[in-house]
């Protein structure tokens, strides 16, 4: 036997469940598929702390197996800044108008 | 108002940088939600997170709300002060982000957090007074 499952409602709900009743809506079908969706709804929707975010996007997009170390460490300001001073010199030679 | 820093926007995205637990571990610590990037920090992290599926974890972090866009230019104009600091500080040859980020982080309510040694030892505010750090700078 399934659980069962009371539900309070407003004057204007009963009105509205009465009215579908009488177009041959079955209502407990129509909570039914309602509490399915809403928990599909719930298992794909990224969580809202900052942490959990970002683990949930650190698995939703992983690391190639090809992946290889990055070659920057970034908190060496000035190997950041020579490498952004590269990677701006390549792309101004790339737009130069020939 | 926490304030991060490129190092520790970079390691939080990038699960191959060598500070990436130590990002990770103190984002949970966090009792601060108040999470900042500002659009130089940003910039500087886009070219160092090179791979797509790094750039899609940014975005999809920044796009989550998980931490919002520092604005404190537009709206405290201050630009004029992070022209004095890079004055001030010339002989050291400081980014325009670190000085945008001190400028940004000068309400006392603010602090940033960075793996960048300077900001500590070097940087200070506008006043002479010593940068409120989120996190202290192991060396």
């Amino acid at each position: 036997m399934g659980r069962l499952l009371n539900i309070r409602l407003s004057k204007q709900d009963a009105a509205v469940v009465d009215q579908l009743r009488r177009k041959g809506v079955v209502v407990s079908d129509l909570v039914r598929v309602a509490l399915r969706d809403e928990y599909a709804k719930q298992q794909d929707a990224p969580p809202s702390s900052p942490a959990d975010l970002l683990e949930w996007l650190h698995r939703k997009y992983p690391a190639p197996a090809s992946q290889t170390t990055r070659r920057i460490d970034a908190t060496n300001r000035k190997k950041v800044a020579a490498f952004l001073r590269d990677r701006l010199k390549k792309r101004s030679g790339k737009r130069k108008v020939a | 108002m926490i304030l991060l820093d490129t190092s520790v926007l970079v390691a939080l995205c990038d699960r191959s940088d060598h500070l990436a637990d130590r990002a990770m571990h103190q984002l949970r610590s966090l009792k601060e939600r108040n999470l900042r990037v500002t659009l130089p920090v940003l910039t500087e992290a886009w070219h160092l997170l090179e791979q797509p599926w790094l750039r899609k974890i940014l975005i999809e972090w920044l796009r989550g709300r998980a931490v919002q866009i520092a604005s404190a230019m537009e709206e405290r104009q201050v630009i004029a002060e992070v022209w004095q600091w890079l004055e001030q500080y010339q002989e050291h040859d400081p980014d325009f982000a670190d000085a945008h980020l001190v400028i940004c982080a000068a309400d006392k309510r603010s602090s940033i957090w960075t793996y960048d040694s300077e900001f500590a030892h070097l940087w200070r505010h506008l006043d002479g007074t010593r940068i409120r750090l989120t996190f202290p700078i192991r060396s």
